[in-house]
C-alpha cells in the first residue's frame, strides 16, 4: 500500500516537474527573445515558440542523425563514415540516385547526338589551331561509391557517365575526359571530393588538372612548367558541414573533411581582371610574347577557385569564364592554345544541346 | 493533435489541474465547468461562429428535451434529437466541401452526438435535466470531445456525482500514466508511421508497385491504430486527472482480427451511439433487430460517415460490410473463437489490408477515383528506384526505435504480463513498478523533446491566442 502511494506520489511529482520545466523554459525563451527585440519573436503563440525553438530543433536534428542514423528529408542519403549524398540534385533536378542504379540510361540516339556535338566542337577548335577538351567532373556519389550505404548496392555499369565515356571512346572522340579513375587512382591519397557536398576539393582539382595537362602535353608535344604531385602537399582539416549538411541543418553535427593545398605552395601569378564571371590571370614570370594561353570554361565558381592555383601557376595566361556558350572565335582572339570546358556529371544533358 | 499541442500539454493542462487542486475540494463540479468553458473559449477564439456553436448546442439540448417532455410526442422528440446530427452534417459539408473558407470547429462531433443522445433519452423516458450546468458539463466535457469514449447522459451523471469525482493522488497518478501512454502512442508511434506513409505515398504516386502498396497499407493501419488508441488513452487519462473515472478503452492492434473487432476497438464511441440510437430503434421499426447484416451495414455506414461525411465515401462500406459478414459467418470474432486460431490469424492479416485500403481512401483527397487510379497503376517499373527511396526514408534506427516504443506501450497491458506480475515477489514487483515509472517518464520526455517538435505540420493551433 505504501509502495503504491510512493509510486503515485513520484508519478505526480515528476510529471508536474516535467510539464512545469517546459512551461518555464518556453516562457523564459519568449521573454528573452522579446527583450532582445527579436522582431520574429513578437506576437507568436506558445506553440510557435515551442516549434521554433532553436535549441529543441538542434537537439532533434542531432539525435535524429547521431542516435538514429536518420535525416528527415527524403532527398538526403546518409552514407558510411559521415558521407552525405543527394538523391536528386537540388540545383538542377538531376536524378542522381536513379542514374546510380542505371535507371535513366541514354538512348542510342542521344549518345550519337552527344558524340556528334563533342566531335564537331573539337573539330571547330582544332580548325583554329586550338586543343579542345570537355571534362566531366564526377559526382561525389561516383567517386565516393565505397561510402554509399550498403542497401543501395554497387553503382550500375549503365550510368550516364560510364555510357557516354564508353561510347565516345569507342568512336575515338578524344576530347571527352572523364577523370573519375584519376580521382580514385592514387593509393593513400586524400579523397578528392567533399563528404558533405557534391563538389571537388583541392586534391580533386589537382587530379583533373593533371589529367588535362598530361593529355595536352601528349597531344601537342609542347612544354609547360607543370606541377607534379611531388611538388605539392595537401592537408585535411575538419570544418563545418557543407551544402548537403547545411540543407539538413546539420552543419555543426556532420563535419566536412576539407582537403586543401598546403600553405607552402606559393602562387606565382596575379589576377589581372575579375569581373562579371570573367577572370584573367597572368604568370609573374611568364613569357614576354604572351606564352601559353588557356581558356577554361566552367559554370561553377567553386570549380574555378579549386582549379586556379594549378592552371594559373602553369600557363602564362589563363582565362576563366563561367559560361559554356563561348565561340571558338573568341578563344582564338585570346591566342588560346587550349580550351577546356568543364561540366558536372549532373549536367551531362548540356552536351546533348550543345551548339 | 489537440491534446498533444504544446500549449495544451505544457500550459493549459498543468494550470487547469492546479486550479482544480486549489479550488476543487468543495466545488469539484464548478471547477470542471469553468475549466471546460475556458478550454472551449481558448479552442475557438479565432472564429465567432465556432465560439457560439457549443453554447447554442447546450441551450438547444436543454430546451429541446424540456419541450419533448412537455409535448409528450415522441415524433417531435425524435425529430428534435435528429437536428444536432443534421446540423453536424451540414457544418461538415460547409467546412470540408465548400469554398467559404469556414474552419470546422474541432471537437464538435461528439458534443453533437451527445446532445442528440440526451434529447432522445429524454424522449424515451429519462428525466430532463433541471440544472443547466450539469448538461453544460456533459456536452462540453473536453477530454472526450474528440474521439470519445461516448458515455450517455445518465452514465455521465453518475460519473460526475460529487462523491464519484475523485481528485485523489491514486486517480490523478493513474490518469497521468494513461495520458503519457496515449501521448507516446500518438506522437512517437502514430505520427511517425503516418509521416512515413505520407512520404512513401508521395514517391510512389505515379507508378506504385505491389510491395510498396503493402508497406503503405501496414503503415497506415498501424499509424492510425496507434494515433486513435493514443487519443483514447489521453482522453481517459485527462478525465481521470480531473477526477472522473471514464472507462478505459482496450485497443490492441494484434488482437483485432476482424473488421468488427477493429471498429469496436477504435470506433467504440460511434458503435455505442449507433447501437443505441440507430440500430435498436430502426431494427424495432423494421422488424430486423436480429439481423446481422442489418447491424453490420448500419455500423459500417455510420463509421464511414463519422470519419468522412461524403456520399462517395459510402462506397467503401461495401468491402467493409462484405468482410464483416464473412467474419460473422465464419464466427471468427473473439466471442465465437473456438479452435479457429489459424483462420483468425489469416483473416487478421487480410483485415489489416482491408482496413489499410479503407484508411488510404479516407486520407486521399479527391475521393474514390484517385484511389482506384492509384491501385490500377500498379506496375513494376522503377521498382528498384522506389525501393531505394523507401530504404532511404527508413534508413537508420528510427523506425526500429518507434516499433520498440509501440511494443513497450502495448505489452505491459497484456494479460500474460499481468499474470507474470502477479507471480512476482513483493520486492521484485516494487522494482518493476519503479522501473516502469522511470521508463514511462523518460519516454515522455523523449517524446516531448524529440518527436513532438518534428510534427509542426500538425501545429493545429488551439489556444492560438495565447501570446506570451
Amino acid at each position: 500500500m505504501k509502495r503504491r502511494k510512493a509510486i503515485d506520489f513520484l508519478t505526480v511529482t515528476l510529471f508536474a516537474g516535467i510539464l512545469l520545466t517546459f512551461m518555464v523554459y518556453i516562457g523564459i525563451t519568449t521573454v528573452f527573445a522579446a527583450d532582445r527585440g527579436d522582431a520574429e519573436s513578437e506576437r507568436k503563440s506558445f506553440n510557435d515558440i515551442f516549434y521554433g525553438d532553436s535549441v529543441i530543433s538542434d537537439v532533434v536534428k542531432f539525435v535524429n542523425y547521431r542516435i538514429f542514423g536518420h535525416i528527415d528529408g527524403e532527398n538526403i542519403i546518409i552514407g558510411d563514415d559521415e558521407w552525405l549524398f543527394e538523391a536528386v540534385d537540388s540545383k538542377n533536378g538531376y536524378e542522381r540516385l536513379l542514374d546510380y542504379i542505371g535507371g535513366c540510361e541514354y538512348s542510342e540516339e542521344e549518345l550519337q547526338r552527344i558524340a556528334i556535338n563533342v566531335a564537331r566542337r573539337e573539330a571547330e577548335y582544332n580548325a583554329k589551331g586550338m586543343e579542345y577538351m570537355l571534362v566531366v567532373i564526377p559526382d561525389s556519389i561516383t567517386v565516393g561509391e565505397e561510402y554509399v550505404p550498403w542497401y543501395l548496392g554497387k553503382q550500375s555499369e549503365r550510368t550516364r557517365l560510364s555510357q557516354v565515356t564508353e561510347y565516345l571512346s569507342s568512336r575515338g572522340v578524344l576530347a571527352f575526359i572523364n577523370p573519375t579513375e584519376a580521382m580514385l587512382a592514387e593509393e593513400g591519397a586524400p579523397i578528392s571530393v567533399n563528404n558533405t557536398e557534391n563538389s571537388i576539393n583541392a586534391y580533386g582539382a589537382y587530379c583533373i588538372y593533371a589529367k588535362i595537362v598530361s593529355r595536352f602535353l601528349a597531344e601537342t608535344g609542347r612544354e609547360v612548367d607543370r606541377i607534379h604531385r611531388d611538388d605539392i602537399d595537401f592537408y585535411t582539416r575538419i570544418t563545418d558541414g557543407k551544402g548537403i549538411a547545411v540543407s539538413a541543418g546539420l552543419e555543426q553535427t556532420v563535419k566536412n573533411r576539407t582537403v586543401s593545398l598546403s600553405d607552402t605552395f606559393g602562387d606565382s601569378y596575379e589576377t589581372v581582371y575579375n569581373e562579371k564571371g570573367y577572370v584573367l590571370t597572368q604568370r609573374l614570370d611568364g613569357a614576354e610574347d604572351g606564352g601559353e594561353c588557356v581558356v577554361i570554361e566552367c559554370a561553377d565558381d567553386w570549380d574555378r577557385i579549386q582549379l586556379m592555383p594549378y592552371f594559373s601557376n602553369t600557363f602564362d595566361r589563363v582565362y576563366y569564364k563561367n559560361t559554356l556558350m563561348s565561340e571558338p572565335d573568341t578563344s582564338e582572339q585570346y591566342g588560346a592554345t587550349l580550351v577546356v570546358q568543364i561540366v558536372h556529371e549532373s549536367e551531362l544533358d548540356l552536351i546533348l544541346d550543345m551548339r | 493533435m489537440l491534446f498533444t499541442a504544446p500549449a495544451f500539454v505544457f500550459l493549459f493542462l498543468p494550470l487547469a489541474t492546479i486550479f482544480c487542486a486549489l479550488f476543487g475540494k468543495n466545488r469539484k463540479k464548478l471547477c470542471l465547468i469553468c475549466v471546460c468553458g475556458v478550454f472551449h473559449i481558448m479552442l475557438n477564439l479565432h472564429s465567432l461562429w465556432n465560439l457560439v456553436w457549443l453554447p447554442l448546442l447546450v441551450l438547444y439540448a436543454y430546451f429541446a428535451a424540456r419541450i419533448a417532455v412537455g409535448v409528450k410526442r415522441r415524433v417531435l422528440g425524435v425529430a428534435m434529437g435528429a437536428l444536432p446530427v443534421v446540423w453536424l452534417i451540414l457544418v461538415r459539408q460547409l467546412a470540408y466541401f465548400s469554398d467559404f473558407g469556414y474552419v470546422y470547429p474541432t471537437g464538435i462531433t461528439l458534443p453533437a452526438l451527445c446532445a442528440a443522445a440526451y434529447i432522445w433519452d429524454v424522449t424515451y423516458g429519462d428525466t430532463a435535466e433541471e440544472d443547466f450546468r450539469e448538461l453544460w458539463l456533459y456536452i462540453t466535457f473536453f477530454p472526450i470531445m474528440l474521439v470519445g469514449p461516448f458515455v450517455d447522459y445518465q452514465s455521465f451523471k453518475k460519473l460526475t456525482e460529487d462523491d464519484a469525482i475523485d481528485m485523489s493522488l491514486p486517480r490523478f497518478s493513474d490518469g497521468i500514466r494513461l495520458f503519457i501512454i496515449g501521448f507516446i502512442k500518438r506522437i512517437a508511434v502514430g505520427a511517425v508511421l503516418i509521416d512515413g506513409y505520407d512520404k512513401i505515398f508521395a514517391y510512389s504516386w505515379d507508378s506504385p508497385n505491389l510491395a510498396i502498396i503493402l508497406l503503405l497499407l501496414m503503415l497506415i493501419y498501424f499509424g492510425v491504430f496507434f494515433s486513435l488508441s493514443g487519443y483514447y488513452d489521453m482522453a481517459v487519462g485527462i478525465s481521470r486527472m480531473f477526477g472522473i473515472n471514464v472507462p478505459e478503452v482496450d485497443a490492441h492492434p494484434f488482437k483485432t482480427a476482424t473488421v468488427n473487432e477493429y471498429s469496436k476497438a477504435l470506433f467504440g464511441s460511434v458503435r455505442t451511439w449507433t447501437a443505441k440510437y440507430i440500430v435498436r430503434p430502426l431494427g424495432e421499426a423494421t422488424g430486423r433487430q436480429g439481423s446481422t447484416l442489418f447491424k453490420i451495414t448500419v455500423f459500417c455506414v455510420c463509421t464511414v460517415v463519422f470519419v468522412r461525411t461524403e456520399l462517395s465515401a459510402l462506397l467503401v462500406c461495401i468491402p467493409l460490410i462484405a468482410f464483416s459478414m464473412a467474419s460473422a459467418t465464419l464466427k471468427l470474432d473473439k466471442a465465437h473463437k473456438d479452435g479457429r486460431a489459424g483462420l483468425r490469424t489469416v483473416f487478421g492479416m487480410l483485415t489489416v489490408l482491408v482496413i489499410g485500403v479503407f484508411w488510404m481512401f479516407m486520407t486521399i483527397s479527391g475521393s474514390n477515383p484517385s484511389v482506384l487510379d492509384y491501385i490500377a497503376d500498379i506496375s513494376f517499373d522503377n521498382a528498384e528506384y522506389q525501393t531505394d527511396m523507401v530504404l532511404i526514408s527508413f534508413s537508420g534506427r528510427k523506425y526500429l526505435f518507434v516499433s520498440l516504443i509501440g511494443a513497450v506501450t502495448l505489452i505491459p497491458r497484456t494479460k500474460w504480463v499481468e499474470s507474470i506480475r502477479a507471480r512476482l515477489s513483493v520486492r521484485a514487483a516494487a522494482a518493476v513498478d519503479y522501473l516502469g515509472l522511470a521508463a514511462l517518464l523518460v519516454m515522455f520526455v523523449c517524446c516531448a523533446i524529440f518527436f513532438l517538435p518534428q510534427f509542426e505540420m500538425y501545429n493545429y493551433s488551439p489556444f492560438r491566442y495565447i501570446i506570451i
